[in-house]
Formats: C-alpha cells, sequence, structure tokens
C-alpha cells in the first residue's frame, strides 16, 4: 500500500512541477508544431530521396506486377524511391555502391506458387532502411490479405488460417537483412485457383495505410519524449543537495525497495500520461495516424517508460552523479533517437538497433498501426522486455549496495 | 535509558567523524548536542538515525541496536533535519499527510494526526498553502509538523532554528518544551548555545568527533568555576596598576583595554585584595562587574575556541 501512495504522491509532484511539464508535455509538442508546420503533412524531398529501394521481380504473375504498381504508384514514390533491377546481382552491386539502400526480391514463380496454395515468399534484402519498405509491404500484403480473408469468410464461412512472418537473416554473407514470407493457406480445398487474386486486383495502392511524415514523426518523436523521461529516473536517486528530504526518506520505518518502486511506477505513469497527450495533441490536431491496436500501443508505451525510468536510475548508479548521468542518458537518447530513426529514417545504425528501446518499441508502435506480421512484433517485444529486465536487474544489483540517497 | 552509544567510530576516508563516541539519553530529558561546525553533530545524529552506517561501536535506542531495517525504532523516531526536507510541491497538509502515510498512518488516525501536528506547529490555518509561499520560520515549523505527525517518543532535532526571525525561533523553542512536557524525549543538536542553555537539562558538548564532556548545564559551568572574570571600569589608569594587579596572589590574566580592566583569577583568590591593590596604586574605581560563566565559557575553556570559529 505505501508504494502505491509513493507512487500517487511522485506522480502529483510531476504534475505539479512546472519544469518537468515543460520538458515532457510542452517541448515535445512544441516539436511537433514545428515539423507538423514544416512538412505540412507531407514527407520531405530529403525524406523521400534517401530511401532508396531497387526492385527485381521476375514474377510476372498477379503478385509480381502488383508489387511493381504498387512501388510505381505516385503515393509510394513520396517514400520510396525505387529502381528496377533484371537480377538480384545488378542489385547487390548498386547496393554496394550506395544506389540502393535495399532491394525487393520476387521470386518468378511466387504468383504460381500462391494459387496452387503452396507458400511464397517476398524478400527485402540490405544493409538500411529496410523499415520503411517492410512497413510498405506488409501493409499491402495484409490489406489483401484481410480482404482474401474477409472474402472468404462472407462467401464460404469457413475458418481461413493464414501463416506469415518475418526473419531477420543475419546469415546472409552481403549484409543484414529483412525476410518477409508470407503465405496464405487454405484449410480446406474450397478456394478456387485464383479466388484470392480477384480480391488482390481489387487492391489499388490508395488502399494502402502509409505513413506520412507527421505519423512517422508523432510516433518518435513520442519516443524521444519517452525516452527524456530518464531525466526522472536520474533525479530519483540524486541527492538533493539543497534539501534534506533523503534523509527524512531514509528515517522512515519503510524499506528503501517501498519508497523506489513508488516513485518509478509513479514518474512511469507521469510519462504514460505525457505520452497520451502528445497522442491526444497529434491526433486531434495534426490528424497523425494512430489508427491501430490502441491496447499494444499504450502497453508499449507504458514499458517504454518504465525502461526510460529504469534507465535513468540505472546510469545514475554506475555515475552518482547528477550531472554525468544527465549527459550520458542524453547521448543514449540521442544516438538511441537516431539510430531507431527518429531524425530521419534513412539514417540508421542497424547494429546499434539491437540493444535500442526506441526500434523495438517503433517497430511495435507501428506494427500496430501499419499490421506487421506476428513474428516482428514477437520479437520486437522479446526485445524490449528484454531491455527492460536486464535494466532493472542491474539497477537493482547496483542499488543493494547503496544506503543514503535521494531514494 | 532511551539511548545508548557507545565507543561510536565512523570515519570518512582518513577522516574520522566520530571519534569513540559513547553518551547516553535519559527518557523525558531535552538533550542538547552543543559543539562548532563540522564538530561531528550530524554526524553522531545521522548515525542514531541509521542512515550512516558506524564502523565500530554501538547504538542502542528503546534497548534495541539501531539498524537501516529496525522499523521499529524507526516508527517511534522522529527526525526534524539541518535542512528543509518538505516538497515544495506539496501544500503544508498534503506534506504532513504524505509523511504520516508513510509512518503507516491512515484514515481517522492520519486525519486527526495531521491536523495536530499543523495545529501544534500554528500552520493550520495554511494548510493549503504551499511551502514556498511560506517565510523561513513557517518552512521549518512545517518541516517539524512532518517530524512529529506519528507522535514520536524520541525526536531528534538538528539545528532547526538555523537561518530563522526571532519570533519563529521562539515558536519552535516553546514547540519544543511543549513536545518534552507531552512526554517525547529529545534530542537537540545546535551551535546557539543561549538555546541550549534556554532548552536543555542535560548538555553534551562534542568537538573534533569527540566528546569534550557531558553534565547539567549546572556541572558544565560548576567544572570551570576555579575560575572568575572581573571586570573593573576605572576612572583613571597607568600601566603600573596592571603590573600591581598581576602580581596578586592567584590572578591569571589581566587585560586593559579603555581603562577596562578584564581579571581572569582563582576562585581561591580574593576580589577584596585586588581591590586594594588598585586602590594603593592610584586607582580610582567607578564599576565592578562579577561576570557568570556561560556555556561559551564552557566551551572556549574546553576546546580553546568559540563555538561559532
Amino acid at each position: 500500500m505505501k508504494v502505491l501512495w509513493s507512487a500517487y504522491y511522485e506522480f502529483i509532484k510531476n504534475i505539479r512541477d512546472i519544469r518537468v511539464l515543460f520538458v515532457l508535455i510542452a517541448f515535445p509538442i512544441s516539436i511537433i508544431i514545428l515539423l507538423g508546420t514544416a512538412f505540412d503533412g507531407n514527407l520531405t524531398e530529403d525524406f523521400k530521396n534517401r530511401v532508396k529501394s531497387g526492385y527485381v521481380i521476375p514474377d510476372n504473375g498477379q503478385v509480381g506486377s502488383g508489387v511493381k504498381q504498387l512501388l510505381e504508384a505516385d503515393d509510394i514514390k513520396k517514400v520510396i524511391d525505387s529502381v528496377s533491377y533484371s537480377t538480384e546481382v545488378e542489385a547487390i552491386k548498386a547496393m554496394d555502391e550506395g544506389k540502393i539502400d535495399n532491394y525487393i526480391v520476387i521470386p518468378e514463380d511466387t504468383s504460381r506458387k500462391l494459387e496452387n496454395r503452396q507458400e511464397a515468399e517476398i524478400r527485402i534484402e540490405g544493409k538500411k532502411n529496410i523499415e520503411l519498405v517492410n512497413t510498405v509491404l506488409n501493409s499491402y500484403i495484409y490489406s489483401n490479405n484481410a480482404l482474401s480473408i474477409a472474402a472468404k469468410l462472407t462467401e464460404n464461412n469457413i475458418e481461413y488460417q493464414e501463416t506469415n512472418g518475418v526473419q531477420i537473416n543475419n546469415n546472409n554473407q552481403e549484409a543484414n537483412g529483412a525476410r518477409i514470407s508470407n503465405a496464405i493457406q487454405n484449410s480446406n480445398d474450397i478456394q478456387k485457383p485464383g479466388e484470392i487474386w480477384e480480391t488482390f486486383e481489387r487492391i489499388t495502392p490508395a488502399d494502402t495505410k502509409l505513413p506520412e511524415a507527421i505519423d512517422y514523426y508523432s510516433v518518435l518523436t513520442l519516443l524521444q519524449v519517452v525516452t527524456m523521461g530518464s531525466i526522472l529516473g536520474i533525479l530519483i536517486v540524486t541527492k538533493n543537495q539543497e534539501s534534506n528530504i533523503h534523509i527524512r526518506l531514509y528515517a522512515l520505518p519503510t524499506s528503501k525497495w517501498t519508497i523506489l518502486w513508488g516513485k518509478v511506477i509513479g514518474n512511469s505513469i507521469f510519462l504514460f500520461l505525457s505520452c497520451v497527450v502528445t497522442v491526444i495533441f497529434t491526433k486531434f490536431v495534426y490528424h497523425a495516424n494512430w489508427e491501430g491496436n490502441l491496447f499494444i500501443i499504450g502497453l508499449v508505451l507504458i514499458v517504454l517508460s518504465f525502461i526510460s525510468i529504469g534507465m535513468g536510475i540505472m546510469i545514475h548508479s554506475f555515475t552518482n552523479s547528477f550531472v554525468p548521468a544527465l549527459g550520458i542518458s542524453f547521448l543514449i537518447m540521442l544516438f538511441s533517437s537516431v539510430a531507431g530513426g527518429a531524425i530521419t529514417p534513412a539514417v540508421t545504425i542497424q547494429s546499434l538497433n539491437i540493444i535500442n528501446p526506441i526500434y523495438y518499441s517503433k517497430v511495435l508502435i507501428f506494427g500496430a498501426i501499419y499490421n506487421y506480421p506476428g513474428i516482428v512484433m514477437y520479437k520486437a517485444a522479446g526485445g524490449l522486455l528484454a531491455i527492460l529486465a536486464v535494466i532493472y536487474i542491474t539497477s537493482i544489483l547496483k542499488l543493494r549496495k547503496v544506503n543514503y540517497d535521494n531514494i | 535509558m532511551i539511548v545508548e552509544i557507545k565507543d561510536v567510530v565512523k570515519r570518512y576516508g582518513d577522516r574520522i567523524a566520530v571519534d569513540n563516541m559513547t553518551m547516553s539519553v535519559r527518557e523525558g530529558e531535552i538533550l542538547g548536542l552543543l559543539g562548532p561546525n563540522g564538530a561531528g553533530k550530524t554526524t553522531l545524529i545521522n548515525s542514531i538515525i541509521g542512515i550512516t552506517e558506524i564502523h565500530s561501536g554501538t547504538i542502542k535506542i528503546f534497548g534495541q541496536v539501531m539498524s537501516q531495517n529496525n522499523y521499529f525504532v524507526k516508527k517511534n523516531i522522529g527526525v526534524v533535519p539541518q535542512n528543509l526536507a518538505i516538497y515544495n510541491e506539496f501544500k503544508a497538509y498534503e506534506n504532513v499527510e504524505y509523511f504520516g502515510r508513510l509512518y503507516g498512518l491512515k484514515g481517522q488516525e492520519l486525519k486527526d494526526s495531521v491536523r495536530q501536528a499543523l495545529e501544534f506547529t500554528g500552520l493550520w490555518e495554511r494548510k493549503n498553502d504551499y511551502p514556498n509561499k511560506f517565510s523561513g520560520g513557517m518552512q521549518r515549523r512545517l518541516n517539524i509538523a512532518c517530524s512529529i505527525v506519528h507522535k514520536p517518543k524520541l525526536i531528534i532535532m538538528d539545528e532547526p532554528t538555523v537561518g530563522i526571525d526571532p519570533q519563529s525561533r521562539n515558536h519552535i523553542l516553546d514547540s519544543v518544551r511543549k513536545l518534552n512536557e507531552m512526554g517525547s524525549t529529545v534530542i537537540y543538536t545546535s551551535h546557539y548555545m543561549e538555546e541550549i542553555e534556554a532548552l536543555c537539562s542535560r548538555v553534551v558538548i562534542m568537538d573534533n568527533g569527540r566528546l569534550i564532556i557531558q553534565g547539567t548545564i549546572d556541572e558544565l559551568k560548576e567544572y570551570i568555576q576555579d575560575e572568575q572574570v572581573v571586570d573593573i571600569v576605572l576612572k583613571n589608569y597607568n600601566y603600573s596598576l596592571t603590573e600591581a594587579v598581576k602580581a596578586v596572589h592567584g590572578v591569571k590574566e589581566c587585560l586593559v583595554e579603555n581603562r577596562r580592566m578584564k581579571i581572569v583569577l582563582d576562585k581561591s583568590s580574593s576580589l577584596a585584595r585586588i581591590i586594594n591593590t588598585i586602590v594603593e596604586n592610584g586607582g580610582i574605581i567607578t564599576k565592578i562587574n562579577m561576570e557568570e560563566a556561560s556555556l561559551e565559557d564552557v566551551f572556549l575553556e574546553l576546546t580553546g575556541k568559540r563555538l561559532r570559529d
């Protein structure tokens, strides 16, 4: 019970602290206003020019032609500047020369396999910016699948089973890459060859959900806001030199862990609610797209809030000083933001993303909005929870010996 | 004994903050802990509370060895830290309520206790104001209210009157007396000896982390009463007067400034003989004043320095 009271009062304290409100609510909203005004709802030239993708589509069936149509559509060109290559060797060469960031491969027999109800795959190979291409392709494929499923369910009233997934292909000698596998299987032979493609053809690029600049930056700015919350974590364990509050807290007949957890919970909830304010603001003022699974989005934000608070505590437990902890926290926020795609989706430090909570959160939130495959979501969720566990285990181990601080 | 401290040593690196300290606090008394800045008072207080781990020795409170996890003891102690320990983001009522909750109070008991603490410190009328709207004295009083909300048996006050106006100081001193009358034992640290003299029944003097002396105020004064100070104002003065007075048996020191002669003499020596010597040497006395020893004199005598050095 004391934990909850401690959390409640910590929350109230933050609500009434004008400095905290400015940093975690007014500042990010100002940034979004600036970005929103600057982009006017569209992606910038820099944005679209930097995401260069190639495609190798020997498949002349409905899948190949559908994806080609998608990639050449004007709306998609705003996001992905794609170039056609006749072979993978050419695409790899172009990627090595820096002409493209990645390329999409749809093998020759993809349409035929799907028509025969066999598993088929669409691959994305590349060193960077695969997330954006992933988003576009996944959204497109899922739109097709969803329509197809809907058609099946309504027309045949038969359970329809879908399997699909994305695997990170670290064994690729050329580069780390992403691999999208999509397969549509019918548990019975009800579906007639070609039936699914009737729905496929009805899909136009305009039906595909695509993130506009404000959608993208709303999510990424929001994630940066959460990482800025590590300041709150640092403050939890920083001794206030002007106050003796730490003496009073230690004199209490209460475990330091009770007070610490209360503060962590209170600050995390405050951070989460500051995210909600940002989400509401971007949704109603800039009409940013938050039309996804709100439960997943909320869960991601609350977990990231806890990670951020824990990160602040962990950093301070190593530095034992406010200013260095703040500096390190800022650097981590900067690198994780850049690596996660907060500045521009084109500049990513892929290797850093393995330990980057912003990256995993971005994948999960975009996944919740743009229907990423389940395996992508599970992997990102696993990554996020692993980071959460590592941070709190480390912090607890470090704080075990601390007995005189502002907890 | 409500507090027993035996052979306590606390070091910070090579520096010894508390050096082999042994003292005790009796139930129902106000014990003054006196010493200059850096004497080790706050370190000793923090050790008693359990915040600072001691290197050796034992501290027993209510008969139990004090430790960070001794919640029984902690529940019965109220701590008024040297600096303010209140949240400016909470109203006065919320501050007291918050700490009351963490002391385990709830429901009507909590409400009553918060009200009593605020009324006791004269802040009930300002309960809905934020502390940053308060004067320094009122903030200090709120600091005390947060420390007594759970009605502790032992209250430890670490220089609670530093930097406040005389009116608030008097209010706080009155509060300490009332708390003591209501049954609380008080450990009161200060480097204002007049506060200690006015409040405390017993005094412990510390310097450089060591116990210099402990006892009642009368006992301490008695300790240095083997000498007395006489202040004599003269109408006329010549150098031979000083030499003549210094020659009197029992006179330890004779200082003259602007025809004012300050003489330190043994308790056994005769004041009449000094007066006769002055008169015989042509001096005309206009005023004689015998100074009573103060705690400051005690401290000066024992440590060779003043409290506010």
